[in-house]
């Protein structure tokens, strides 16, 4: 086994271990709420009870009428104000009127004494809460809350708001541990799986942008262009880098051959008219040598194609392109050999899954090509000897004649690519 | 390996460490406050040369073992991911060991001890534990009463509003409060009607409210909505003017910033002598509370204009009238409501006196500038204007008055 895939494996492992955390890490919670029980009778409060309680405090209703509330620190200070609702005043409304015309009536309940709590979040600075009535500007009631935090942390003395753990180890400047915020220095049942997690989460990215850079980075392909005049050929690579291909040049067939041996090119881009060895025999070269042979070659050359070198070289090549030529020609011819590679691939892929004669295979992929460039080189024979205007001269009667044979033989070569895939079945119909 | 499986493969590699890299973030936040060092002189008071039968490995403190199971009381059975406190301090949850569910705590210093358990949907436990112990500890835990109808965030960050049915209600005809049995053997009516409350008054505020300068588009989600049922213990609408709730629920739901007594329905119109208030509002600081029928849905609407929002009437009549600062729907004087007219770009001469004519003369020294139908006006018609909507999209933006950090 590659490490690469060793170092993925301890990583998805580590990752199922510290998952099986999740369901078991839970969240600690802290919040405690103050409830003072009161009542007030004639105007005079008097606490009955102050309680300390694990939950969360209601929010405040925006404003109020009645008293204000301050909780105060024991220095004194006030920490916090807020409206606390006289309590003996409830109000409400009545609908009266008929059934068709209803019609609303403010009720409004007072009493001389009622009880009521008044309730707020735990907060480690406030000891004292106090009730005020800023209409008459006296103070209802003051509670003490110390004795009672006291009791409670008595009972509860690891809780993080325990004046005496952050009390006793931090100066009063510094900020004491908060409730629910996980101490560095400290281990927890969730915290180390989580950090592990997180850890192996990283390393697996890290792997995965990686391989993304070794396996799907976009390499343009290489092509080599073979010309014997470079002016030329690096004409024609500016074009195939605005194509997105990447280039190489041979100026010559032997140059070519042995830029063949250092480096396999994903396509050949060869001229004819060189010398001392042409574009023909570098081809035959090429398709000698089984390190090569399987290079697609496309033909770019000045020289008008003849009927003699489609039935000699046909099989040997993917195309044929007369120059001048444009970027767009280029690309698309291109293109297309790469495309007709790819669906062969395809097919050939999509077959090895199904019990098909391997015999078949081959000849069906073989004719695929050939048939296709043979229509290709065709319909630049028709074009180039103008058959189809019928301004054909005497000397190219001959060429009109091995064009009709060229025909036929493509005919049959059709007929049997199409004898060929019946009997593979639609399973590999591209 | 074709270039399709080299993507799928990477693709489920970076997924996996995406997960990962959540997951163990996930379980970083939630670790909680870890186990506390105990302070020095705890330490100090601590006998050396006693036997040490087991060490705790964060604190060094010698204790012994003790391990907690948790169980579901109305199942017996066992119940996991149960948090548990350790004298105050998170030790854990349990987890499943094989039909257990069990939490092995640090080594825990000899002496007494208070283990607090509490999992979302039950009650919190408290039990007091003498070390040594016999081991596991047994915790059985009770399902709530309180059920969660939508739950969009923390207390802090979120308007609570928890109903609870009344077992009572009124025959105004004859003038007498009535038992109602409807939901009391009903449960299921009861959620209905809370459900139907909350989609057609509550979740509609966007189509009652004004439109020029909307309520926040998510207001929805600005709520947590329960409902609290127990078959032994219900509301009764109608003692007091707002009605009572039993005390266990407010142990239970400490957090409510809104109660909400519904009773099934009110019987006859107050067409004589007064009768019972069909709707009223107790809005203390703690325990806040209202009474409303279920089968008046724009009445809830006001009622919860006043016990949600803050908002006064602004008919004429024996009800309470301040200015409700900030962003008020009432002023206190007529200059005061045409200069925040004024401010708002609204019509200053909509400013009115709150008063009535018809059937009896009524003046109050208090000012109104919604149009009507105002449903602080009629409560059982209308819309909320442009000063009412303020101070609704006011409270919805102040929700976290204490200024907790969540």
């Amino acid at each position: 086994m590659k490490p690469s895939y060793c170092f993925t494996v301890i990583c998805i492992c580590c990752i199922l271990f510290s998952l099986t955390g999740i369901v078991t890490a839970d969240s600690a919670q802290y919040d405690k709420y103050v409830s003072i029980h009161l009542n007030i009778d004639n105007g005079k409060v008097t606490t009955e009870s102050t309680e300390i309680s694990y939950g969360s405090a209601p929010n405040l209703i925006p404003t109020q009428e009645g008293f204000m509330g301050e909780l105060v620190a024991a220095d004194g200070s006030i920490v916090k104000t807020f409206p606390v609702w006289d309590p003996r005043v409830q109000f409400g409304d009545a609908i009266t009127g008929t059934p068709d015309d209803p019609k609303i009536q403010g009720v409004v309940v007072r009493q001389n004494s009622a009880d009521f709590v008044v309730t707020f979040p735990f907060i480690r600075e406030v000891t004292e809460f106090r009730l005020n009535n800023p209409a008459k500007g006296t103070l209802l009631s003051s509670v003490n809350l110390k004795p009672r935090i006291d009791t409670f942390f008595e009972s509860y003395p690891n809780d993080p708001d325990n004046p005496a753990l952050y009390g006793s180890k931090a100066p009063a400047t510094d900020a004491p541990p908060q409730a629910g915020t996980p101490d560095s220095g400290a281990t927890t049942s969730g915290q180390f799986p989580g950090m592990l997690a997180m850890a192996s989460g990283a390393a697996m990215l890290l792997v995965g942008g990686l391989a993304s850079a070794r396996f799907l980075r976009k390499v343009p392909k290489d092509i080599l262009i073979v010309d014997d005049d470079r002016d030329i050929s690096e004409v024609i690579a500016g074009m195939l880098k605005i194509s997105g291909y990447g280039s190489r040049i041979a100026t010559s067939g032997e140059e070519c051959l042995k830029k063949l041996e250092s480096a396999v090119p994903a396509l050949i881009l060869l001229d004819i008219g060189m010398e001392p060895m042409d574009g023909w025999e570098t081809l035959k070269r090429i398709k000698k040598n089984p390190a090569t042979k399987g290079i697609p070659v496309i033909m770019l050359t000045a020289r008008k194609l003849i009927p003699t070198d489609v039935e000699e070289y046909g099989i040997f090549i993917e195309d044929y392109i007369m120059k001048p030529v444009t970027t767009q020609g280029l690309n698309d011819a291109i293109t297309h050999v790469f495309s007709r590679q790819q669906m062969i691939r395809e097919k050939i892929a999509a077959a090895k899954g199904a019990a098909i004669n391997r015999d078949l295979l081959c000849e069906d992929a073989r004719l695929t090509k050939v048939v296709d460039v043979n229509k290709r080189l065709w319909d630049l024979l028709v074009k180039t000897y103008d058959l189809e205007s019928g301004m054909m001269l005497g000397v190219e009667d001959e060429v009109s004649l091995a064009i009709k044979n060229i025909e036929g033989t493509m005919r049959n070569q059709e007929d049997r690519l199409a004898q060929i895939q019946r009997n593979l079945g639609s399973g590999i119909r591209g | 390996m074709n270039r399709r499986t080299q993507i799928l493969i990477i693709g489920i590699i970076v997924g996996i460490g995406i997960v990962a890299i959540l997951a163990g973030i996930m379980m970083y936040m939630n670790a909680g406050v870890p186990t506390m060092t105990t302070p020095a002189e705890r330490i100090q008071g601590s006998p050396p040369e006693q036997p040490t039968p087991g060490q705790n490995s964060s604190t060094g403190i010698p204790g012994y073992g003790l391990s907690l199971s948790t169980v579901d009381m109305s199942t017996g059975k066992s119940l996991e991911n149960v948090s548990v406190y350790l004298d105050g301090g998170y030790e854990g949850s349990t987890s499943a060991r094989g039909t257990t569910a069990i939490l092995d705590l640090n080594p825990v210093p000899e002496g007494q001890h208070t283990l607090r358990v509490t999992k979302s949907g039950y009650v919190d436990t408290t039990q007091s534990v003498v070390v040594p112990s016999a081991s596991p500890i047994k915790i059985g835990l009770y399902e709530q009463a309180l059920v969660t109808v939508q739950e969009t965030g923390s207390h802090d960050a979120k308007i609570d509003i928890v109903f609870i049915p009344s077992n009572t209600t009124y025959n105004c005809a004859e003038q007498k409060k009535i038992g109602s049995t409807q939901y009391v053997t009903d449960r299921s009516l009861f959620v209905t009607d809370v459900n139907r409350i909350v989609s057609k008054s509550l979740f509609s505020l966007d189509s009652v409210t004004d439109k020029t300068g909307p309520i926040p588009g998510d207001y929805r989600d600005r709520f947590n909505i329960y409902y609290y049922y127990n078959s032994t213990q219900f509301a009764d609408a109608f003692t007091g003017c707002a009605g009572t709730i039993p005390e266990k629920f407010w142990k239970t739901a400490p957090f409510a910033d809104i109660v909400i007594i519904l009773y099934p329905t009110y019987y006859s119109l107050d067409t004589g002598a007064p009768c019972e208030p069909n709707a009223c509002v107790n809005p203390g600081t703690g325990r806040s509370w209202m009474k409303i029928p279920a089968d008046q849905k724009v009445l809830f609407l006001h009622e919860s204009g006043h016990a949600i929002f803050g908002l006064i009437d602004t008919y004429c009549g024996g009800t309470e009238y301040w200015q409700n600062e900030p962003d008020p729907n009432v002023w206190s004087s007529q200059e005061s409501c045409m200069q925040d007219a004024k401010n708002n770009s609204w019509d200053p001469s909509a400013c009115r006196q709150i008063l009535q004519v018809h059937p009896t003369a009524c003046t109050k020294q208090f000012w109104r500038w919604d149009p009507d139908p105002d449903i602080m006006h009629d409560g059982y018609s209308g819309t909320f204007g442009k000063a009412s909507t303020r101070r609704i999209t006011y409270t919805f933006n102040n929700i976290n008055a204490w200024g907790k950090t969540a």
